[in-house]
């Protein structure tokens, strides 16, 4: 029996046909399947054509594969997902994890999202000073020095 | 996507699940970092984990922060640890109380101290309890009135609450904004505390629950008490004694008896019970979900590091010679680093409250 493939297109006009398995691992396209927001191509307005190559990389690699026996099992071992998951996510510069981060949010993949969740506190944030964090992302400091220390002064053990 | 240009302006639905995976000192600073961080980081409960902080005299407090372990030494010039003692804890807040009753309440990183007004001796009413007050001074156990203190205060708007319980008969509130301390629940025999969300816990002597509402003017019993008619009771084993006994109120709202018991020629264990209101029994419960009790405490917090088990010190188990953490699933006990001598002891959490 064939399986059933089903069509995104990325903000920027590019198409991507994928299994039926590896797309419902989002849980937003559902929903435009049903509402029939289209029969044939799914436009997805808020990922661009990369970012969704990148998604679906990851999607097609946790794609839960049945087998013979009926049951559901994972296409690798738990281990070598995890191994692969670091590596995919070291690849990418920080403007494809921020982009790849709404992206999940947008389509609803909790694995996704929390793996991207995850990757920022640990590689962005972690053991960092508040002006490293900031110098790392690129933040403004958009409060005045007292602001700042008033913030700060709430729990003073955590710059010691 | 407009809504979400740069690092700075996420959405809390995003920003909020990051904030959530750091560790309560990453967390901390982070939410300092911008605006936006820092508005959103007040809708999430920081993930914890608890602090050991060792006394030592004449005035050294020794942090170590089991999350680094590291052993961070804080002098505190103006406090004399021989005549101070710290009876309960809250955040980064100790509640401090010397021989002639005057307690304060010390941060133990900013040195910052709130002083509380002495205790007047017409709060105790007829002339025995003046006589009986001045035998008090001098002779008061401060070290057993840990079971029956509680500080809460929180951190940002420094509101604060003490209760404090004189001889079973005297419970005496006080609160951030009150002029003095306030005597409650006259008549009723008070055994332990615990204060969550503007109410007092109190386990009395004869095991009844009564509830306090701190959240008016004045302190009053709260009948909106389902445990009202449950008296604490459970089998008690022959072969177990209670060495002692807590009671908690969990981050949703339950109510916990622990006790610690010292079983014949094995090691102690913790007991944790619930009120089963259909069957109106109390029931022993297994666990505690992914949060951790710090025995004494009186309330659970979600902890990065520690859920599922209960901190203690040396004087919380029977022949117990060093604070450790027990493991509820396991049974199992994990005893603290040895980080040289110390006078008094105790487990406390900065960033909760």
């Amino acid at each position: 029996m064939s399986k059933k493939n089903i069509v995104l297109k990325s903000s920027n006009g590019i198409i991507f046909e994928v299994e039926e398995a590896v797309a419902l691992q989002s849980e937003t396209i559902p929903y435009m399947i049903e509402d029939d927001c289209a029969n044939d191509t799914i436009p997805l307005a808020n990922v661009t054509g990369d970012i969704l190559a990148l998604v679906i990389e990851y999607c097609k690699k946790h794609v839960v594969v049945a087998d013979g026996d009926g049951g559901g099992s994972s296409s690798s071992s738990q281990e070598d997902l995890k191994n692969w998951d670091a590596q995919f996510m070291n690849d990418l510069d920080q403007s494809k994890i921020f982009n790849l981060l709404l992206a999940a949010d947008f389509l609803n993949i909790k694995t996704l999202f929390d793996l991207t969740c995850q990757f920022v506190a640990d590689t962005m944030i972690k053991g960092k000073s508040v002006e490293e964090v900031r110098r790392t992302l690129n933040i403004e400091k958009d409060y005045t020095s007292e602001e700042e220390a008033k913030a700060r002064q709430e729990n003073e053990w955590a710059f010691k | 996507m407009s809504r979400n240009h740069g690092w700075s302006n996420l959405c809390p639905d995003i920003l909020r699940p990051i904030l959530k995976v750091l560790n309560s000192k990453d967390f901390h600073r982070a939410r300092t970092v911008c605006s936006n961080w820092y508005s959103v980081s007040r809708t999430c409960i920081p993930p914890l984990y608890p602090w050991r902080i060792l006394f030592r005299k004449p005035s050294t407090l020794l942090l170590f922060d089991t999350g680094e372990e590291k052993v961070r030494v804080f002098e505190h010039p103006e406090l004399d640890l021989s005549e101070n003692h710290c009876i309960a804890s809250s955040g980064s807040w100790l509640l401090m109380l010397d021989r002639r009753l005057n307690f304060n309440i010390l941060n133990v990183f900013t040195r910052e101290r709130i002083d509380l007004p002495t205790m007047e001796l017409s709060f105790l009413g007829s002339e025995d309890d003046i006589k009986e007050w001045e035998c008090l001074v001098g002779s008061y156990d401060i070290v057993q009135s840990k079971k029956s203190t509680v500080l809460w205060i929180n951190e940002r708007t420094r509101d604060f609450v003490v209760a404090w319980v004189y001889e079973r008969n005297f419970l005496f509130t006080f609160k951030k904004g009150d002029e003095t301390w306030r005597r409650s629940l006259e008549g009723t025999e008070c055994n332990y505390m615990t204060f969550k969300d503007h109410k007092l816990y109190v386990l009395t002597w004869d095991n009844y629950i009564k509830i306090l509402d701190l959240s008016g003017e004045i302190p009053r019993e709260s009948l909106e008490n389902p445990l009202l008619n449950h008296q604490f009771s459970v089998d008690v084993r022959p072969e177990r004694s209670i060495w002692r006994k807590r009671i908690t109120i969990t981050n949703s709202g339950e109510f916990l008896v622990i006790q610690s018991s010292g079983v014949l020629g094995k090691n102690f264990l913790f007991e944790i019970f619930k009120m089963n209101m259909e069957s109106s029994k109390w029931e022993r419960v297994d666990s505690i979900g992914d949060e951790m009790l710090i025995f004494g405490h009186g309330v659970t917090v979600r902890s990065s590091v520690n859920g599922g088990s209960i901190c203690f010190v040396e004087n919380d188990v029977r022949h117990g010679r060093n604070s450790g953490v027990f493991d509820l699933a396991t049974s199992t006990i994990t005893w603290a680093k040895d980080v040289g001598h110390w006078d008094a002891t105790r487990w406390f959490v900065p960033g909760y409250g």
